[in-house]
């Protein structure tokens, strides 16, 4: 996973881009798009907005995430009705496809899955996408103190979750 | 668990990796974007066939302006140059009295056209000296 340090550079081919961040981009794109093929779809369309853009952008990485939001955004506007459906009869697949017979994964996955979108959006694109706060809020048109906050009280959430006496 | 603890253990979750296509489409689309932005091989060959045609036009153009110019066959002889042999005999005819006058007398109209030698107008003299009278009538 990141460690908050871009591993592409600015001049990278877009494969490079892609190959680095294709698995948080399409986390975060399901953070609004639940399923799969619409995230998918959004990152695809996200990539290329991101791609066709990045000469101007002053932060390519927060661009890329944004793009991707955009497009997440705009396609689950048009897929709203039919997700509500879709939500009612059929749990959202699992996020993250990593080990999840550990309990405490499970409760902690599941307990994300509730997370308000907003909160949810700030921890992927900070524990998996790997970004600052500050490209964080330009992403999501925030402030640094409101996408602190939120990831603040994210992992607060979280923990509460955790039973006492739990080791990592 | 502290924060830092509950990070780490997020940080080991790996998300799921999108569908191989998605990869595959983005870089046919790309490839494509890259295409269509470079003049296509199609155009760049019709770019060139009309350069040349111009270049053909402009040409057969050049070989008609001179052969105004110099009076070859089938060219006609500007109306201007009429004037300017009747000017040369101190007299302002019109264009069609003009041509009236060299169809009558081409041969005084030689030597009007001669006079006019340094005046400005010798370009008339060398068309009509080139062509026998009939051949100078026709192209009127």
């Amino acid at each position: 996973m990141s460690d908050g340090l871009p591993n592409v550079n600015d001049s990278a081919p877009w494969s490079a881009w892609y190959d680095e961040h294709a698995g948080a981009l399409l986390l975060y794109a399901r953070q609004v798009c639940r399923r799969r093929v619409d995230a998918e779809d959004a990152l695809q369309e996200g990539f290329l907005g991101f791609w066709r853009g990045k000469a101007n952008a002053q932060d390519p990485r927060a661009y890329l995430f944004r793009c991707v939001r955009n497009a997440a955004l705009s396609r689950a506007r048009h897929e709203r009705g039919r997700r509500r459906r879709e939500a009612a009869v059929a749990r959202p697949d699992v996020f993250y496809p990593a080990s999840t017979d550990d309990d405490l994964d499970g409760m902690l996955r599941a307990r994300l899955d509730q997370l308000p979108v907003e909160q949810r959006e700030v921890v992927v694109l900070k524990v998996w996408g790997g970004l600052t706060f500050r490209q964080i809020g330009e992403v999501m048109a925030a402030s640094l103190h409101t996408t602190a906050s939120r990831y603040r009280y994210a992992l607060k959430a979280l923990r509460r979750q955790i039973p006492e006496g739990c080791r990592p | 668990m502290t924060e830092d603890e509950l990070e780490k253990r997020l940080a080991g979750w790996r998300p799921a990796a999108p569908d191989p296509g998605v990869r595959r489409r983005i870089g046919e689309a790309l490839k494509e974007a890259g295409r269509t932005a470079r003049p296509p091989v199609g155009l760049g060959v019709r770019r060139w066939l009309g350069a040349g045609a111009a270049g053909v036009l402009a040409a057969a153009g050049l070989l008609w302006a001179a052969a105004v110019w110099r009076g070859l066959p089938g060219a006609a002889i500007p109306a201007t140059r009429v004037r300017v042999a009747a000017a040369a005999r101190g007299e302002v005819l019109s264009v069609a009295a003009g041509r009236a006058a060299l169809a009558q007398d081409f041969d005084a109209v030689i030597r009007l056209v001669d006079a006019s030698r340094g005046r400005g107008s010798a370009r008339p003299v060398a068309v009509l000296s080139v062509f026998p009278p009939s051949k100078f009538e026709e192209s009127l």
